[in-house]
């Protein structure tokens, strides 16, 4: 393997490689990247077994070839190299990297040995819309179950019906739902649950990609391709429980308040509220609202009223504090919306008014007052 | 400060009493309570027993031996439990101070009682005095329960417990603040609650071997040797204690839930130990939900058969009460141990604690466990503890037989006693 390549263009691809590269793994072979050529350009590979990416970056190339290198000295290495040409070629076991006036040497093992990545027929990729996208997983991400009892939970559920994409996430006491229409997915054979891992790095490695993604959904893994790179995770068992049966369909009890308002006031109330439970509670009666929370284990108690539009049975309902404000943080809209029905059954939180084409809206289960 | 008036009250070989009572044909008889297990010792001889040399920790062979006469009767805790429970209530009756410190022994803070008011239970005279209140609860004890017990009163704790030594079976005895000092004098040290074997020996390494010649030693020295634990042991050895007599209803919250138990013999195999902590779950899980307690963290207790015991916990993102989730969690953890020898003990315990509230679930699998537990709780409440139980527990250990110290009659220690 004989290639030239700029130093600024590897060092970003490495970077973005390298987030998937374990910090800690039982097989040693996983802190390596995998360098690959061919004619125009080198790949870098790394893989968790669970997520996957490969990076394409364009080069010189005088001879192909392959080699997997210890990813995390690679990658320091190819920060600090000076701008401009680095010169990259490699023996059967060793790296050897040139640039202006040094040469630096790093023992690599052979290709055979790193696992082989997941098969991505790219011919079936459906293009969607990236920036939609990126918004999609964030609304629906935060809610995952991090939870190791019922492994289906700890995925965001693809479902696609018609032009229609579904995200749903949830933990069994709060779920997230959104769909964006007029998509091109025609429809997807069946739901599939993807990993929080590889949707964190979609949003944290590509949120600012602008344009289309395409993705392919496999037999087992889903990929995202992004032109010069493609990340590929393993998907979840089912089955995924029923969220559908759990949405209420007819909460009559409707509560509006100004998004800000009630975030700032949440946040300053959550402060003196139990350090485990995060209980606050909620006392709506017709205009307004009262928030209440106490930490005996300080002597704390908070007690804020706030202007709302409350239509509905007189009642306390009793909230862990952050689901409150993860709802808060995921809703665009100036005003948020509540639909209630009893203290003790699920809620739907929603915006006012929604972006084209998309709708997403929060269930809450409420905390169990004390009597 | 005002002067404080202190019962405690303590019951005369209360199993034995309380087995002879429900069995006429034991009363008078030298008669030993013991454990169930295999291995078992005797819990509580009769004063009858005792006259000829059982006492209390002596295996079943031992007792044998010192009287061949002795009848020995398997301990029914939940009886003992049963009375226990109905003792305080009596005692509830006459101050809504009382200490339940065993099992057979409360303190009463009785001051207000003798001074200020005079509860309707009473007869007319009964408040006069200290004696003739205690004379009084000792009368309905015997009337009720048809067993007798010491009562020692003093002017605090300490005393009280003394006076209640004094004096046995069926004692009364008062410690005036003059006589305090004659009747320390010559108490050996460990008599002291709090001194033990090897706190002693410490002592008497200082030449130290009754209370007189420890309230006579420099409290200086005893602060350097000890810290603050040396002015403890200063004040007690002059008879001065200013704790309080805590109700249950006034206890710091709790901090964790949890059951242990050492095993009939010693283990290797997972398969056994996994099945002992889901027993273990169970329990802690069923004494949560009585304190409508949930908790995330479950730790794990281990003893070696050489007694190095060490513990191991994980913290899960959800908090539970369930058995089936508790054991999960400590089943988990146990694989992640290495064990290097066999086990002798096992224990479960639950820590950061929530209560009152908790975070309804979603989906209808949570809520039927949810439903599934709370219909088997209200069943075990009303038909005994067990009457229905998760199947990994057909096959269970019976229960050792013996109650353990730190028993209480509320809370999270408060712990029942199937009826087998």
């Amino acid at each position: 393997m004989k290639f030239a390549v700029e130093k600024e263009k590897l060092a970003e691809v490495v970077q973005k490689v390298l987030n998937v590269v374990p910090v800690r793994s039982t097989l040693p072979v996983l802190s390596n990247f995998l360098l690959e050529t061919n004619e125009k350009q080198v790949s870098l590979k790394a893989t968790d077994l669970d997520v996957s990416m490969t990076a394409n970056v364009e080069a010189a190339v005088s001879k192909k070839g392959a080699l997997a290198v210890p990813a995390r000295p690679f990658a320091d290495l190819v920060r600090e190299l000076p701008s401009g040409k680095i010169d990259v070629s490699s023996t059967e076991d060793r790296l050897d990297i040139k640039c202006k006036g040094g040469r630096y040497k790093i023992s690599g093992i052979p290709a055979e040995d790193f696992p082989a990545l997941p098969e991505v027929y790219m011919s079936k990729a459906v293009k969607l819309d990236g920036e939609r996208l990126v918004r999609m997983i964030r609304k629906s991400l935060f809610a995952v179950s991090k939870d190791e009892t019922r492994p289906a939970l700890n995925g965001v559920l693809w479902h696609a019906e018609a032009d229609k994409l579904l995200m749903v996430a949830t933990d069994g006491h709060r779920l997230a739902k959104i769909e964006h229409a007029k998509t091109k997915i025609k429809r997807l054979t069946n739901d599939i649950i993807v990993p929080p891992k590889a949707l964190d790095y979609f949003v944290r490695i590509f949120a600012d990609y602008e344009g289309n993604i395409g993705v392919i959904f496999g037999e087992s893994n889903l990929s995202f391709d992004f032109g010069d790179a493609l990340l590929t995770t393993r998907l979840l068992e089912g089955p995924y429980p029923n969220y559908d049966q759990v949405i209420p369909k007819d909460n009559v009890n409707k509560l509006v308040v100004a998004r800000d308002d009630f975030g700032q006031t949440v946040r300053r109330v959550a402060i003196l509220s139990n350090a485990l439970t995060h209980q606050i509670k909620l006392s709506l009666k017709g205009t307004s609202m009262e928030l209440t929370a106490t930490n005996f284990d300080i002597g704390g108690e908070a007690r804020e009223t706030l202007p709302a539009n409350y239509s509905g049975k007189e009642m306390d309902i009793g909230y862990n504090a952050s689901y409150l404000l993860d709802v808060v943080k995921q809703v665009d809209s100036d005003e948020l919306i509540f639909e209630l029905d009893t203290p003790t059954t699920a809620g739907v939180a929603r915006p006012n008014r929604y972006e084209e084409n998309e709708e997403y809206m929060f269930l809450l289960m409420p905390l169990r007052l004390m009597d | 400060m005002i002067r404080r008036t202190i019962f405690h009250i303590d019951i005369n070989a209360f199993f034995a009493s309380v087995e002879q009572t429900a069995n006429p044909s034991l009363k008078g008889k030298p008669i030993a309570t013991i454990g169930r297990a295999k291995r078992t010792v005797v819990t509580a001889p009769s004063y009858e027993a005792r006259r000829s040399g059982v006492k209390t920790g002596m295996n079943v062979w031992e007792a044998k031996k010192a009287c061949p006469s002795l009848i020995l009767v398997v301990s029914k805790n939940s009886l003992y439990v049963d009375v226990s429970k109905k003792l305080v209530k009596l005692y509830e009756s006459v101050t809504p101070l009382v200490e339940v410190f065993s099992i057979d022994e409360a303190f009463l803070d009785v001051t207000e009682v003798l001074g200020r008011y005079q509860p309707e239970a009473l007869p007319p005279g009964a408040g006069n005095s200290p004696e003739a209140l205690a004379r009084e609860i000792k009368r309905r004890i015997r009337n009720q329960f048809d067993i007798t017990c010491s009562v020692g009163i003093a002017s605090n704790k300490l005393l009280a417990k003394l006076g209640s030594e004094l004096q046995k079976p069926d004692g009364l005895v008062h410690l005036r603040p003059d006589q305090v000092p004659q009747v320390l004098e010559n108490l050996p040290v460990d008599e002291l609650c709090g001194i033990g074997r090897r706190l002693k020996q410490d002592l008497a390494n200082l030449g130290i071997y009754t209370c007189g010649q420890l309230a006579r030693y420099p409290v200086e020295i005893l602060k350097r040797r000890y810290g603050v634990r040396g002015i403890w042991l200063h004040d007690m050895a002059n008879g001065v204690d200013n704790s309080e007599v805590i109700p249950p209803w006034s206890l710091p919250a709790d901090k964790s839930v949890g059951h242990s138990m050492t095993l009939p013999e010693d283990i290797n195999d997972r398969e056994r130990i996994c099945w002992y902590i889901s027993q273990l779950s169970e329990q802690v899980a069923r004494r949560m939900r009585r304190g409508h307690y949930q908790g995330k963290t479950v730790s794990l207790i281990l003893r070696y058969s050489d007694f190095e015991t060490f513990s191991k916990d994980h913290t899960i993102k959800k908090f539970i009460d369930s058995g089936y989730r508790i054991a999960q969690v400590a089943i988990h953890t146990l694989d992640t141990i290495k064990l290097k020898q066999a086990i002798r003990l096992v224990g479960v315990s639950v820590s950061n604690l929530i209560q009152g509230t908790y975070q309804l679930p979603l989906f209808e699998r949570e809520k039927k466990e949810r439903a599934v537990t709370e219909t088997m709780d209200r069943i075990n409440d009303k038909w005994g503890e067990l009457t229905l139980h998760p199947a990994v527990l057909l096959h269970r250990h019976p229960h050792k037989g013996v109650i353990a110290p730190a028993w209480r009659p509320h809370g999270i220690k408060y712990i029942t006693y199937p009826n087998n």
